[in-house]
């Protein structure tokens, strides 16, 4: 392979002087004594005290260039050029004690799961003291310190939060500690895999304003791997944007999420429901394809099977660098008819919204008992939603989201007093119970189709059993609606006789799509049905809800992390909190009317793909257990517009702001629309009683 | 190193297909269709995990044990010249306890006996007896294990007591109070060895229906009204048949174990002079100190061969099935 050395990258310095400078690495994994090319010739440098992002769909090698960065390779990784330089020597020519060494001062790296990158059976402070002492420390010396490091990481009671095993941790607070222990002996280059996707948004936030505030104090190079865009675009001065084991664009994070110079980016990008694009509005931009299988030989241009502005050229020759601006570069033979990509037309679809309700749920709670303690998940819900509207259902985790939609489909039953009823008539509470048409008329989409479809049934067995099983249709007749039902979702005939196994993981979404669609239901509840896919593929479903929804007037219970994803689909809106709704309304009020103090945080701690930097409302604490609710309003402990003496003793009623804009909130709303300002103390993390 | 997406692991057959099945394409699936149809697919990963099989050394070699085995239970008379019961002459003289020579490779026993023949023919009852032992063990145990596992609640509580209290008795114990007292027949061995084994099964299947019952595919079949015995049966029965096999395997190495003890207490089904590694042993082992250890030894170790080779085939199911 010709290399050339991009003139972009040339640019950037002496890569003897880089935090880290990775040269032209090729890297393959041995499968079978076949060697699979993973990575094809990678070129970036981190400068001292920069923030690089790697961004691309999941199996493009992010991940393999991040470990690449620390040597942690897999035994069957296999390097067969470049070099990957830190501070000017090749750490893949270390020695193991060098590489020992080098690892324990110079870099670290924070994993995704901070619950896995933890000792379960030891206290935090030991294993914190653990780094200390690597370090020459002595015991009590490393105890210390350890208190020093999650001073730092701005935990608020480091001596209780040193005494406690990982499992007494909340997530945000475990991935604290875990950066604490990778801050010890101050490296110079910081890895992050993935280090915010396993948390709810807010503690999202939290903790990407701790890594820039380190990042400042500390001065240390960041490599910052991520699927979420905006995030990069929120922490990286820099990014890399990755396909099949190539970067094929560079350049300043803004910059190149601005003004995308490779048709790859651009498409990821517009893929992404952003700029408050809504499903009235227009289709989301999709990728048709698939990423390349691992090991496939590519010997032109990467990405040339999904391109839209592939022809012969990029069929046959190698793509060049081709510099687009100051440090940007992109590798395209095109770059000049970019423009051609165009997004899809804005076409004003009129989603036809009924007026009465299909499902009503009135008063229902739903109390577990836990060693001998009511644990109140919902408390006195009122909801409905009519046909053909998609109801967004939003809040933290342990918010009550997933129990009152599993409460609606009967799989728990409510506590008595409260009810569910289906076109006006009440539904029996266990799913068992109720009639066929009440089990038919309810459907699921589940947040990860793995483990929702059997994996030893063929799409065809799996579809014709849920159609036989809720409609009349059977036997040739049946057979010939499950290949109606396939084609509706795209899938080919070749699908049906294949196990969910030899599916990607978007086709299996379509699968039990399909087959929550099987029997033609007035109500699909989606739990996160898109937050295991990529964004691409997301779009493609999202796109596909939405026409389904469009030709079957089916009702949509969506619940999701994702606000740009609900504010492309949703209709309305509910936000939850410890089993309470504390505002509903549709979606573009609640997007341009004042919200309630929570919902405010929330939606503020959202990292933008778009760079409209937002001032961030901290969310104080974590989310209080719900056996033990605040008084008052159960939200005044976190609330950053509480009034003293009002909200810890009288619970707030719902009060109506605008005509179906309701909060539950004692504020008015003149009260609501002061800017805040927020205190230093609401920064630290605190622990959870 | 972490669960990684992108790391592709050494020797995984399934993940090869999925990805390559991931060309189908996400928007525009008619367009540019590549790739076989699905039967052929399917075919392809039961052929990758033979392959795997095949390649294993460990399975190589207990396979082979195993197939020697069972030749030597169904034709004994193939590989030995004398009957088990026959006594060995030579120029019309009986030779009781000669070495392993020539004419009689493994020697001869007390009796006069050819300890070649004993071995060759004692194959049979004891792989009757184990492998029927088993497959009931392990029919039954997934059947319990699976009612138990899905139902969880009180018939848990009670069937996981009784599990608990049936396996505090040492199982040789307890098949010799049931044998003492019903008689040896080999319906009864069978059937004891059988019971016996149930708790243990019970509890390896249950723990993978829990996990099973815990997925959303089940929640699934729940919601559109699917009743008990088919979530059971259909549903999860199918995802939890690879450990059942591997069970199956595992009992039939220790119930193979079982009845070569039983025998060698004398609690052999058939009349006492028929062939039988253990009762062999039993009968033999006090010529070893008279230096005549081949009467002993060899039936030893043909129930050691016999119980490897089950083992080995079992590792290397066991493998392929968890990769």
């Amino acid at each position: 392979m010709t290399v050339t050395e991009p003139a972009g990258i040339a640019d950037r310095g002496d890569p003897a002087t880089a935090a880290l400078a990775v040269q032209n690495l090729e890297l393959a994994y041995e499968v079978r004594g076949v060697p699979r090319e993973v990575l094809r010739d990678v070129t970036f440098q981190i400068r001292p005290g920069e923030a690089f992002g790697l961004v691309g769909e999941s199996g493009c090698g992010k991940s393999t260039t991040a470990y690449a960065a620390l040597r942690y390779l897999p035994d069957n990784a296999v390097v067969q050029g470049g070099a990957v330089l830190a501070n000017g020597v090749d750490i893949l020519k270390m020695s193991n004690s060098q590489l020992r060494e080098f690892r324990s001062t110079q870099a670290s790296m924070v994993y995704q799961d901070p619950v896995q990158a933890m000792n379960p059976a030891l206290k935090i402070g030991r294993q914190v003291a653990e780094c200390y002492q690597i370090l020459g420390q002595s015991k009590s010396e490393a105890m210390a310190s350890a208190g020093d490091a999650l001073r730092r990481v701005k935990i608020a009671d480091p001596v209780r939060v040193l005494d406690r095993y990982p499992h007494q941790l909340s997530g945000g607070m475990l991935q604290r500690v875990v950066i604490a222990m990778a801050l010890t002996g101050d490296p110079k280059l910081l890895v992050l895999d993935e280090p915010t996707t396993g948390l709810d948004a807010t503690v999202e936030a939290e903790v990407l304003d701790l890594v820039r505030e380190l990042r400042s104090e500390t001065n240390a190079a960041i490599l910052l791997i991520a699927h979420n865009l905006g995030v990069i675009r929120s922490m990286c001065d820099r990014v890399g944007v990755m396909y099949a084991g190539r970067i094929v664009e560079e350049g300043n994070a803004q910059v190149v999420f601005d003004n995308p110079e490779h048709p790859y980016t651009k498409g990821l990008l517009n893929a992404i429901p952003r700029q408050g694009v809504r499903k009235t509005d227009r289709a989301l931009f999709t990728i048709p394809g698939n990423l390349p299988l691992i090991g496939t030989p590519l010997p032109t241009c990467v990405y040339v099977d999904r391109c839209p502005l592939a022809d012969d050229v990029c069929r046959t020759q190698v793509p060049p660098v081709v510099p687009v601006g100051e440090g940007h570069w992109s590798r395209c033979h095109h770059i000049d008819r970019l423009a051609q990509i165009t997004e899809p037309d804005a076409q004003i679809t009129e989603y036809d919204i009924g007026t009465d309700n299909v499902i009503q749920l009135n008063g229902v709670s739903k109390t577990f008992r836990q060693r001998g303690h009511d644990v109140p998940a919902l408390v006195s819900v009122d909801l409905g939603f009519h046909e053909g509207e998609t109801l967004g259902l939003v809040g933290e985790s342990g918010s009550g989201k997933s129990t009152l939609a599993k409460t609606l489909l009967g799989i728990h039953s409510p506590d008595s007093g409260g009810n569910i009823t289906l076109r006006g008539r009440e539904m029996k509470s266990k799913a068992t119970d109720r009639i066929a048409e009440s089990t038919r008329a309810i459907s699921m989409v589940f947040q990860n189709p793995d483990s929702a479809l059997n994996r030893m049934w063929t799409v065809r067995r799996i579809l014709k059993r849920t159609l036989t099983k809720l409609t009349d249709v059977q036997g040739a007749e049946a057979d010939r609606r499950v290949e109606e039902l396939a084609e509706a979702m795209r899938l080919s005939p070749r699908h049906l006789d294949m196990r969910p196994r030899q599916l990607s993981g978007g086709l299996k979404q379509r699968v039990a799509i399909a087959r929550a669609f099987a029997g033609s239901p007035d109500v699909v509840v989606c739990d996160e049905p898109t937050s295991a896919l990529d964004v691409s593929v997301q779009a493609a479903i999202l796109n596909l809800l939405a026409n389904l929804q469009n030709d079957e007037r089916t009702s949509y219970l969506f619940i999701t992390h994702d606000i740009g994803v609900v504010r492309y689909l949703a209709d309305r809106i509910a936000v939850m909190y410890l089993g309470r709704i504390m505002e509903i309304g549709s979606t573009d009020v609640m997007f341009s009317e004042v919200n309630h103090p929570y919902t405010e945080a929330l939606l503020s701690a959202v990292p933008s793909v778009d760079g409209e930097a937002e001032n961030r409302i901290p969310l104080t604490g974590e989310i209080p257990s719900p056996a033990n609710p605040p008084s008052g309003c159960v939200f005044h402990t976190r609330c950053h517009r509480v009034i003293e003496g009002l909200c810890e003793v009288t619970e707030p009623e719902m009060q109506e702001i605008s005509p179906g804009h309701r909060i539950k909130c004692h504020l008015t709303i003149e009260q609501l629309s002061v800017p805040v300002e927020i205190k230093e103390s609401a920064t630290l993390a605190t622990l959870a009683d | 190193m972490s669960d990684d997406v992108d790391v592709p692991l050494e020797g995984d057959p399934t993940g090869g297909v999925a990805a390559s099945e991931a060309l189908a394409t996400e928007a525009i699936p008619e367009a540019a269709v590549v790739g076989v149809d699905a039967s052929t697919e399917r075919k392809q990963v039961r052929k990758e995990r033979r392959q795997l099989l095949l390649r294993s050394p460990g399975f190589l070699f207990g396979f082979s044990i195993l197939v020697m085995w069972v030749l030597c239970a169904a034709v004994p008379s193939w590989f030995t010249k004398w009957g088990d019961n026959e006594v060995v002459r030579v120029d019309g003289s009986v030779i009781p306890r000669v070495s392993p020579r020539a004419d009689a490779w493994f020697g001869t026993d007390k009796i006069g006996n050819d300890v070649f023949a004993r071995i060759i023919y004692g194959a049979r009852p004891v792989l009757i007896v184990a492998v029927t032992a088993a497959v009931l063990a392990v029919a039954a145990g997934t059947l319990l294990g699976l009612t138990v596992g899905y139902f969880r609640g009180w018939v848990d509580e009670v069937i996981g007591r009784i599990i608990e209290a049936l396996l505090s008795i040492p199982v040789i114990l307890l098949a010799i109070m049931v044998l003492t007292t019903l008689g040896r027949s080999q319906t009864v061995i069978i059937l004891t060895i059988a019971v016996l084994f149930i708790p243990v099964v019970t509890r390896t299947v249950r723990s993978a229906v829990l996990a099973e019952a815990q997925l959303d595919y089940v929640t699934s079949a729940k919601l559109r009204g699917e009743n008990s015995l088919f979530v059971m049966t259909r549903e999860i029965l199918p995802n939890v048949t690879g450990v059942a096999v591997v069970e199956l395997t595992v009992r039939i190495g220790y119930a193979i174990f079982t009845v070569a003890t039983l025998s060698f207490l004398g609690l052999n089904a058939g009349d006492s002079s028929a062939a039988d590694w253990g009762r062999d042993l039993g009968k033999q082992y006090d010529t070893i100190q008279a230096g005549q250890w081949w009467a002993a030894i060899f039936p030893a170790l043909a129930i050691a061969l016999l119980v490897i080779g089950v083992n080995l085939v079992a590792d290397s199911l066991d493998r392929v099935n968890k990769s």
